[in-house]
């Protein structure tokens, strides 16, 4: 439950400066700025920490300094909210509170689904983005995820998202595997509560805005993972399609949010994903210009020549893209999620059956028949993110995360053109209940399809429970000790996660870290393969100590993938593994010479072994 | 009136695009699925399987294996190689979309058994399976058209040439290096006397282990009473084989498989 104080806690914050900077007005939706703004004073009061505070009393860690500060900052907070300001809207959380029920309604579906014989969550990326919470947890900050640990070899965002994760962590420590347990059910409320927030506001039709919510419930596009994944780029979805809802809210009441406003939110946008929250920016201030200078515009510029423009540009790079060498790119990764239209049309299969083909066409004859305004803009918008997406370069498929959004907002524009034809209110119920129906069993079979390789003993997952209890001994024995824990990418992901002891790179090993690795296999003589395990490294602070080689079944199943693999970041035994008796005979070469490796644990899925220095 | 029939036909369409929305789902060819130990469980278009995540190892329950032995004494494959290779038999497998869908979906939920049918040109060969917990217990029904019955049915289960087999005596059905065994007796604790004088052997106490160097755990073939449990050590075979009347022209068999997450577990349940 304390996952929630990462949106409740820049909501308090939010709420009690936002008078500061929005003095004149109220404002729809206010929630969303106040959590913008809240999450910004907190970053901005993090950043002060490090480069100011820290500097002036070089004595004190980052985290003593932080951990102050959030004191004070939360006092103020709750100071100013209840003595100053007090006055709570109870209209506009009566007006939220239905949606907010259908949603965690509909999330409860989902998330009981989903967690079916899964009883750990399934975000793989939620490993990295905890590893660099621990740091910062353990004082190590900078505004570059890169500058906290090596596991971010590529600073695709601030350390914005983490710094807001760390906050609960910090008043409340908790466990991180039901941690981020808790944080996914609550973000999936969210994307739940995006959806009907966006529909409700641009069609302003409750049968438009529940359908969206359904179809936004149970769509899992496997690729971005909107609905079920907590990760900067999908917080910076839902943030943007609600303030695109507010913003909407406000044009429709023929005005605009303030210009500091529009500032501080495309910040926030930026700060937490730089890619996506480029485009969210674009389309957001893009539609803000419009409908400040609409008039301007309808006199001096021929819409239908931009529109052509726009149109011809897609088309020629959807048709060129694919010419693009990319193989030299982030080790293949690039290349690797540059999926061709065939597969990409599979993902749309897995994640809809047929019902985007089926829905969104009608949803965009419908929206060119009523020449609804907003309706336009959100077909445009959505029709400009597929474009983007059907281009064959990489991680274009990102984009999606905001695209999905008006893409079912559309197919539920066309759903209702056809259930609007059945005059019966309980025919309509019927049908909707019936359509839940089919999203679930479409996203049944999209679970399957995704989880099926996961299985281990019973249980689909990433994670091991014998990789949590290694990962405990490890914490205990070795916690506050210089040392640097070695094995294959998956492994060193998942011990470092939970363990809090370091790895190099995690999931990330460096070409220098894998090289080795590789050439360790090859090696017969335990000397040798010691000498090499003290070759790895930290890149961002050298680890003087002893060295940690955890021996798993996926180790030696990493071990027998091609090189070509083993250098590839895309590559990972992404299932636990117990290990074998061949596994066993190779522990047994290493454990019996005690001159160099040490046994310090041993379960049926993993050995430690200290590495004699 | 005319409202209402206006609700009904759209109401029909909009049952229709639902219907035919769900039928564009993508599904796994091996469906269903089933966790069985350290092991999967599923079914291929060779048969059923125990296998282990991505490791290419498969021990395979199949009718191009399964054999039986008529009157005069000869063995026939259920399948010969030339119906093999000329496909001249077919499945059950993806014949229909919606069974497909209805049966990722049951999987999911863990209520469906893998379970393949085939049916060649006078026969029909089922196989359905039972599964509890680290249990699978394979249901063979064949149903053949002619004259000459069947006397013996041989059900079988392949293993590779780098496996220990061995019975719970400790009589090991393969050839295997001295530093082998003493570290199987190492790990495990349980030491090994080769048996290799034949190259079909029948093993007495009707319970065999095998396990896979390069799979983490191990299973475990038990042969009922009425049942004879062999190691064929020329086509890397256990053959478990049994006499069967007709129930309603069917000749049903079974075999039973354990799996275990070591040797040294195996060898406690024995």
């Amino acid at each position: 439950m304390i996952s929630i104080l990462f949106y409740l806690f820049p909501i308090l914050i939010g709420r009690a400066g936002f008078r500061a900077i929005n003095k004149e007005r109220s404002i729809s939706y206010p929630f969303v700025s106040y959590f913008v703004f809240g999450a910004l004073t907190i970053f901005g009061w993090a950043l002060v920490g490090k480069y100011v505070v820290q500097t002036l009393f070089p004595g004190y860690s980052f985290n003593e300094i932080f951990r102050v500060m959030l004191f004070i900052l939360g006092g103020l907070a709750i100071f100013i909210n209840t003595v100053i300001i007090r006055r709570i809207d109870y209209s506009e959380i009566k007006k939220h509170f239905q949606p907010l029920i259908l949603s965690i309604f509909l999330a409860g579906i989902v998330y009981f689904l989903w967690h079916q014989n899964s009883p750990y969550s399934l975000n793989w990326d939620f490993l990295e983005h905890q590893t660099l919470i621990n740091n910062i947890l353990s004082g190590r900050y900078s505004f570059f995820t890169s500058k906290i640990t090596d596991t971010f070899i590529f600073n695709g965002y601030s350390s914005i998202f983490h710094t807001l994760v760390a906050v609960p962590q910090i008043f409340l420590p908790t466990g991180i595997t039901d941690f981020w347990l808790g944080i996914s059910f609550i973000h999936l409320v969210t994307v739940i509560f995006a959806s009907y927030i966006l529909a409700k506001a641009v069609t302003n039709e409750e049968s438009v805005a529940l359908l969206s919510a359904i179809i936004g419930a149970f769509v899992f596009e496997t690729v971005t993972f909107t609905s079920l994944f907590f990760i900067p780029q999908t917080l910076a979805a839902v943030v943007f399609i609600l303030l695109f809802a507010q913003l909407i809210e406000e044009i429709k009441q023929v005005r605009l949010p303030s210009l500091t406003l529009l500032v501080f939110s495309s910040l926030f946008l930026f700060l937490t994903h730089y890619v996506v929250g480029m485009l969210a920016v674009f389309i957001y201030t893009g539609v803000y210009l419009y409908f400040r200078y609409e008039k301007m515009i309808a006199e001096t510029v021929n819409q239908t020549v931009i529109l052509e423009i726009i149109v011809l540009i897609i088309t020629v790079l959807i048709l060129f893209s694919s010419l693009v060498p990319l193989g030299f790119l982030n080790s293949g990764e690039a290349e690797f999620f540059n999926f061709p239209i065939g597969e990409k049309f599979s993902f749309m299969l897995r994640a809809y059956g047929y019902s985007i083909l089926l829905f969104l066409p009608l949803g965009v004859v419908k929206i060119i028949k009523s020449k609804e305004k907003l309706e336009i803009i959100a077909m445009m918008i959505a029709l400009f993110i597929l474009s983007l997406v059907l281009m064959q370069l990489p991680y274009v498929f990102k984009f999606y995360v905001l695209g999905r959004f008006f893409v079912h907002l559309i197919m539920a524009i066309g759903m209702v053109v056809l259930l609007n034809k059945t005059t019966s209110l309980f025919i309509n119920n019927l049908l909707i209940l019936f359509y839940i129906f089919i999203y679930i069993g479409i996203f049944v079979a999209n679970s399957y399809y995704w989880k099926n390789i996961l299985n281990y003993k019973n249980i689909l997952t990433h994670i091991s429970p014998n990789e949590i209890k290694a990962s405990e001994f490890i914490k205990n024995k070795y916690s506050g000790n210089d040392i640097l824990l070695i094995s294959d990418p998956a492994t060193q992901n998942i011990i470092e996660t939970l363990s809090g002891i370091n790895s190099q790179g995690g999931a990330y090993a460096n070409k220098r870290t894998r090289g080795q690795l590789i050439a360790i296999s090859d090696a017969t003589v335990p000397q040798e393969i010691r000498d090499r395990l003290y070759l790895i490294n930290d890149t961002i602070e050298l680890v003087a100590g002893i060295r940690l080689l955890v021996l798993s079944g996926r180790y030696f199943q990493w071990q027998l993938a091609s090189v070509q693999n083993k250098n590839a970041l895309y590559f990972n035994v992404w299932t636990p593994s117990d290990l074998t008796y061949n596994n066993k005979k190779y522990i047994e070469l290493l454990s019996s010479d005690t001159n160099d490796f040490t046994l310090v644990y041993e379960n049926p899925s993993l050995v430690i072994l200290e590495v004699n220095n | 009136m005319k409202e209402f029939i206006k609700s009904i036909f759209f109401f029909t369409i909009l049952i229709f695009l639902g219907l035919v929305s769900l039928y564009g789902v993508l599904v796994p060819d091996n469906v269903p699925v089933k966790a069985t130990g350290v092991v999967q469980f599923g079914v291929f278009k060779t048969g059923l399987a125990l296998y282990q995540g991505d490791r290419p190892y498969y021990y395979t329950f199949s009718p191009y294996n399964d054999y039986f032995v008529l009157s005069d004494g000869s063995r026939n494959n259920f399948f010969s190689q030339e119906e093999i290779k000329e496909k001249r038999f077919t499945t059950n497998m993806h014949r229909s979309k919606i069974k497909d869908i209805r049966s990722v979906i049951l999987s999911y939920f863990g209520l469906a058994l893998p379970q393949i049918s085939y049916y060649g040109e006078n026969k029909q060969i089922d196989y359905f399976s039972q599964v509890r917990d680290n249990k699978v217990t394979i249901t063979r029904r064949f149903k053949v058209e002619g004259s000459n019955s069947p006397q013996i049915f041989g059900s079988t289960l392949n293993y590779y040439g780098i496996d220990f087999v061995y019975d719970k005596s400790g009589n090991l059905y393969g050839y295997k290096s001295e530093d082998e065994i003493a570290n199987f007796a190492k790990f495990y604790g349980i030491t090994f006397t080769a048996k290799t004088e034949d190259s079909r052997t029948e093993v007495l106490d009707k319970t065999i282990i095998i396990v896979n160097p390069d799979v983490a755990g191990a299973m475990v073939v038990k042969a009922n009473e009425n049942q004879i449990l062999w190691v064929n050590r020329n086509t890397r075979m256990i053959e478990i084989e049994e006499q069967s009347v007709p129930t309603n022209g069917y000749y049903t068999t079974t075999i039973n498989v354990e799996v275990y997450e070591n040797p040294g577990q195996a060898q406690n349940n024995l």
